[in-house]
């Protein structure tokens, strides 16, 4: 596929009808509509977020997905928000928003920072909220559950750092019987609750895919955590 | 066949993830105290897939105009929903249900502990 190098470079005449169409139908609170025009167009709101955050200078956000994929669907919302005030005789909503939608990336995305090293040894110690995660984690190991230690030990080899730890912590608040973890793992690892929410699940569904393909990873098959 | 460094354009936009957003909306919908906010996300999304207003969704699945409205303003739980509305998620293979089933079960624990709290508090500051 050819990349797309504008946001409405490969703008369709019948585009800018469909897109009218969509936002006449969200300003009527059809929020059907609103999941059709992510849909259909998500590529140029995507292509605009990632312009601003490269001129903010975070070039390191474009390499994380979950980030940036949260980042689009602010931006979304954004539209979303001031969908009322869109005129189908003006730009293309993502185009008339854009200050709005680089206001919200901005507040999201901050001051530049540098990014983190995965493997320099410093990283966890610097993310961990009380430095003792590690503990926790093999103290659980020392209850002697092999199949848990089995599924730690495959998912610290294949996550991050700060996405393992993400992970363990959210399943000790889960376990401490928190309502809510995805917001107390992304106070203590400053991430958005969201994100902390996609990261888990994906290792979830990667645990899966690894248990179910390799052999070793067998008794890993029916564990609770793996279960749907 | 393509030529090596043609810039044809086939014009098709890339499969993004629409869980987040999904989320995101049952999040609104919470502070809009629908009863079942992720419920009602999800069947908004399913009928967003297939690009029908409600008129229309609820004659391909046989199902009534009210009966859609209601799953899609949070008074249909989770668990209750229509077939058609995992059936379309699923397909789509834009949506991790898992993950949404996730937070209906975290807004519904929430939910609970909080009208307890508030029973709680009720009994203790009721006269005795």
């Amino acid at each position: 596929m050819a990349k797309i190098t504008h946001a409405e470079g490969n703008l369709r005449s019948d585009d800018r009808s469909r897109v009218a169409e969509l936002m006449a139908r969200i300003v009527d609170g059809d929020d059907a509509a609103f999941f059709m025009l992510v849909s259909e167009f998500d590529s140029r709101v995507a292509y605009i977020v990632r312009q601003f955050v490269t001129d903010m200078g975070r070039r390191d956000i474009l390499a994380d997905e979950d980030e940036l994929s949260g980042l689009v669907t602010d931006a979304w919302l954004v539209i979303r928000e001031r969908a009322g005030g869109w005129s189908a005789d003006g730009a293309m909503p993502w185009r008339w928003a854009h200050l709005a939608i680089r206001h919200r990336v901005s507040e999201a995305v901050g001051h530049r920072t540098t990014p983190l090293m995965e493997d320099d040894g410093v990283e966890e110690a610097a993310w961990s909220p009380t430095g003792d995660c590690e503990d926790l984690v093999l103290t659980r190991l020392r209850c002697g559950d092999p199949r848990l230690a089995l599924m730690l030990t495959t998912l610290k080899a294949n996550l991050s750092g700060r996405d393992y730890l993400v992970v363990v912590e959210y399943l000790q608040q889960q376990s401490f019987g928190d309502p809510s973890p995805s917001h107390t793992v992304g106070r203590l690892y400053r991430v958005k609750p969201d994100n902390v929410r996609q990261i888990y699940h994906r290792a979830r569904k990667r645990m899966r895919k690894l248990a179910a393909d390799d052999p070793e990873l067998e008794s890993l098959r029916g564990f609770w955590w793996l279960a749907a | 066949m393509r030529a090596v460094g043609s810039v044809e354009d086939d014009r098709r936009e890339p499969e993004s993830d629409l869980t987040l957003l999904c989320l995101r909306l049952a999040e609104g919908f919470r502070l809009d105290e629908y009863e079942h906010p992720v419920a009602a996300a999800v069947a908004v999304a399913a009928r967003g897939i297939t690009g029908l207003g409600q008129m229309k969704f609820a004659e391909r699945f046989g199902r009534s105009e009210a009966d859609v409205d209601a799953a899609e303003t949070g008074a249909v739980a989770f668990i209750d929903l229509s077939a058609e509305v995992g059936d379309l998620l699923e397909a789509s293979q834009r949506f991790d249900l898992l993950q949404l089933a996730d937070l209906d079960r975290a807004f519904r624990r929430y939910r609970s502990s909080r009208m307890q709290l508030w029973s709680t508090g009720s009994r203790a500051s009721s006269p005795a």
